[in-house]
């Protein structure tokens, strides 16, 4: 039963209490990538399940949200959209918003409802918001190509700054995933997080410059604002595929900062309360 | 490598429960309140007085187990046992103490954990396989001999919830005994599907140990841990009370530890913190001659004797007495009761024995154990658990039985006849 390969290759465990704070979180997580790749794809392959209209609801959803936006912050409320056609503004601020907003929402609440897995099996905990998180990516894709057919339509011409959206792409994850694991490991112990993510995420929302142009915020007013990392990544993004504002490297070097920073924080808030999850979920 | 595959050095558990929480929102406000001074505390550099109680589930477990052991863990409900398997299987961080394992650990814990309803069979070896730690090409090369050994070949791209519960139990199976681990971790997995699977599984749970590796089998079953098992270790209380050493003689231990708590510790194992009424004093299982009776035969007759102490006056009217006889699992098997035949008691002396005479036990041979419960005027006024724990064997008037195995756990009086 055993090969010889096999025999090589033998592992050794040690079980004992930790005491370090970062421990082997990432090569742990680097070691079961398989599980982390499969977990992500069953979330796919689950959502739209026993649904009628299946796949094309990753297409319907930011059509609605556009459509709403349009009629009510574009035509209603007449918002400033840097000179752009409202509902393409709109559409591609979209695009990381709700990259960030659905992997935050699916990891913050993901451990509490594999509360069998947790119990049962040993495997990184990480694992399981990280899966989430990265299952949004497929929704992301789709939005993406939607957008594309939707420049076509509008005639408008396609920046090569868009080859840097694998960039802002990742600066979007980082941020949401550290921010997941956060809201994960604390919902564990107490099941409040989970009512408070969406408000987290409303509030956020309206801070972030996705129905109106961050143009629109005060001078006076814009330090607080741009405290918010989202800023630096939607403005991004529209620099990205419109090319038609300045490049915002302060804010994107700061976004990068305060993704990576969170992540960390993240990273090791999560390690030091994962021990006692099997405890009290 | 060294001489062992799995060593436990010490290895301890402790859980700590806040006993003033209760339920609800108030306990969780209460629980919070308590972590936040703790981290406050900690912070400011202070002593923190533990309003929590802290209890070991689990303290200085230490054994060795070498290739090609199988090992039996045996102890009562809440001995630890299923602690020790968490342990070993990483879902939980011990406190102190460590232990030490060469090679892959395998979990049969509770089969079919990593499976999703909605998902296919198909898709459900993939994530389940990759759950319990086998690589993606790892199991694609396995995944004809997994998908042999289930016999759910048909029903493949059918999502598992349109499984029947054995074909899903198959199949859970069916991948976790392919991760070919060196020790593996079995708990109480062996009473699902029917007969012939579950001698399948059995030869591929020895196929571990026959290959080098080892194994550690919790069960309440005696008999199947005396078959499958070479080695035994008894814990009770978080303890080892019986070392590592050969399974004959760790069953024998764990029996007569048994019998001898009967008399002495049943205070231990009352439930009713404020004191009753009534109080059963002692709880004994007597022979028609009178013997104390630490094993029990079926088809034989014998006499259930409680002891009470009354704590008030006598006399007490209106008592209503259960023994339940129940599956070391906690299922009840048989309720006996007064009320079936005499009605409510009366308790006229102070000190004084009830007596419940059965003629002939008609339960199969296993393990049992029997909790008391002992009500007035509808009231619960005390309860022991587990007053006798031990074993049946075959014998009495229903020895003619020549079947080989017992199936089920009652006897019927039966007349066959062929015309």
């Amino acid at each position: 039963m055993f090969g010889h390969q096999e025999q090589k290759s033998i592992r050794t465990t040690i079980i004992e209490p930790s005491k370090n704070w970062f421990g082997a979180n990432l090569k742990e997580l680097w070691d079961y990538r398989d599980l982390c790749w499969m977990l992500a794809l069953r979330e796919v392959q689950l959502r739209y399940r026993q649904t009628i209209l299946g796949v094309t609801w990753v297409i319907i959803q930011p059509l609605i949200t556009t459509a709403v936006f349009t009629l009510i912050f574009g035509k209603l409320l007449n918002a400033k959209s840097d000179n752009i056609t409202y509902a393409l503004f709109a559409f591609v601020g979209l695009l990381p918003w709700n990259v960030f907003s659905d992997s935050l929402q699916r990891a913050g609440v993901s451990l509490t409802r594999d509360i069998r897995l947790i119990t049962k099996i040993f495997f990184p905990r990480i694992i399981i918001p990280i899966s989430n998180a990265i299952s949004t990516l497929v929704d992301f894709l789709v939005s993406f190509v939607l957008m594309l057919i939707l420049l076509l339509i509008y005639k408008m011409p396609v920046s090569i700054n868009i080859l840097t959206i694998p960039f802002l792409l990742l600066f979007t994850m980082i941020l949401s995933i550290g921010v997941g694991i956060i809201f994960a490991a604390l919902n564990v112990y107490y099941r409040d997080f989970a009512y408070v993510l969406p408000f987290v995420i409303q509030i956020w929302m309206f801070a972030s410059p996705l129905a109106y142009s961050s143009k629109l915020i005060p001078q006076s007013l814009t330090w607080i604002y741009d405290l918010n990392p989202m800023v630096g990544i939607i403005n991004g993004f529209r620099w990205a595929v419109f090319g038609q504002t300045d490049f915002p490297l302060n804010s994107l070097l700061y976004s990068f900062v305060v993704g990576l920073v969170v992540f960390s924080l993240g990273l090791l808030i999560f390690r030091r309360l994962e021990r006692s999850f099997a405890d009290v979920i | 490598m060294a001489d062992f595959i799995l060593r436990t050095e010490n290895l301890s558990k402790r859980y700590r429960i806040l006993p003033t929480a209760g339920r609800g929102w108030r306990g969780n406000q209460r629980v919070l309140v308590d972590d936040i001074a703790r981290i406050a505390n900690r912070i400011r550099g202070r002593e923190f007085t533990e309003k929590r109680i802290s209890f070991w589930a689990l303290k200085d477990v230490s054994f060795e187990a070498k290739s090609g052991d199988v090992i039996g863990v045996i102890g009562r409900n809440g001995a630890g046992k299923s602690t020790l398997l968490k342990l070993l299987g990483r879902v939980t961080e011990p406190t102190a103490g460590r232990a030490i394992i060469y090679g892959r650990v395998g979990s049969l814990l509770e089969v079919g954990t990593g499976f999703h309803s909605e998902l296919t069979g198909r898709e459900n070896i993939f994530i389940s396989g990759a759950i319990i730690g086998m690589s993606r090409a790892e199991i694609k090369r396995k995944f004809d001999e997994i998908v042999a050994f289930s016999g759910v070949e048909e029903f493949l791209d059918t999502p598992v919830k349109r499984y029947s519960s054995g074909m899903e139990v198959r199949l859970a199976f069916s991948i976790a005994a392919h991760l070919q681990p060196q020790v593996l971790l079995v708990d109480e997995v062996l009473a699902v599907g029917d007969a012939s699977f579950q001698q399948k599984s059995l030869q591929k749970i020895k196929q571990v140990s026959e290959n080098g590796g080892t194994i550690l089998f919790i069960s309440h079953n005696m008999s199947t841990i005396a078959s499958l098992c070479n080695q035994a270790i008894v814990l009770d209380q978080g303890k080892v009370v019986f070392e590592l050493g050969p399974v004959t003689d760790a069953i024998n231990s764990y029996l007569s530890g048994v019998a001898k708590r009967q008399l002495a510790q049943l205070e231990e194992t009352r439930q009713e913190e404020e004191p009753g009424p009534i109080k059963i004093s002692a709880f004994s299982i007597r022979g028609p001659d009178g013997t104390f009776l630490e094993t029990l035969t079926s088809g034989a007759p014998m006499d259930l004797q409680l002891d009470y102490k009354l704590q008030g006056p006598a006399p007490i009217k209106d008592v209503n007495v259960s023994i339940l006889i129940k599956t070391l699992k906690g299922e009840v098997i048989a309720s006996l009761d007064n009320q079936a035949t005499i009605g409510p008691l009366t308790l006229s002396n102070r000190e004084g024995r009830i007596n419940c005479h059965i003629d002939k036990l008609p339960l199969t041979s296993g393990n049992i154990c029997i909790s008391l419960l002992v009500e007035q005027t509808g009231r619960l006024v005390d309860r022991i658990e587990d007053a006798f724990i031990g074993d049946i064997d075959r014998g009495g008037v229903y020895d003619r039985r020549k079947s080989s195995d017992n199936r089920g756990w009652v006897l019927i009086d039966q007349d066959w006849s062929v015309r």
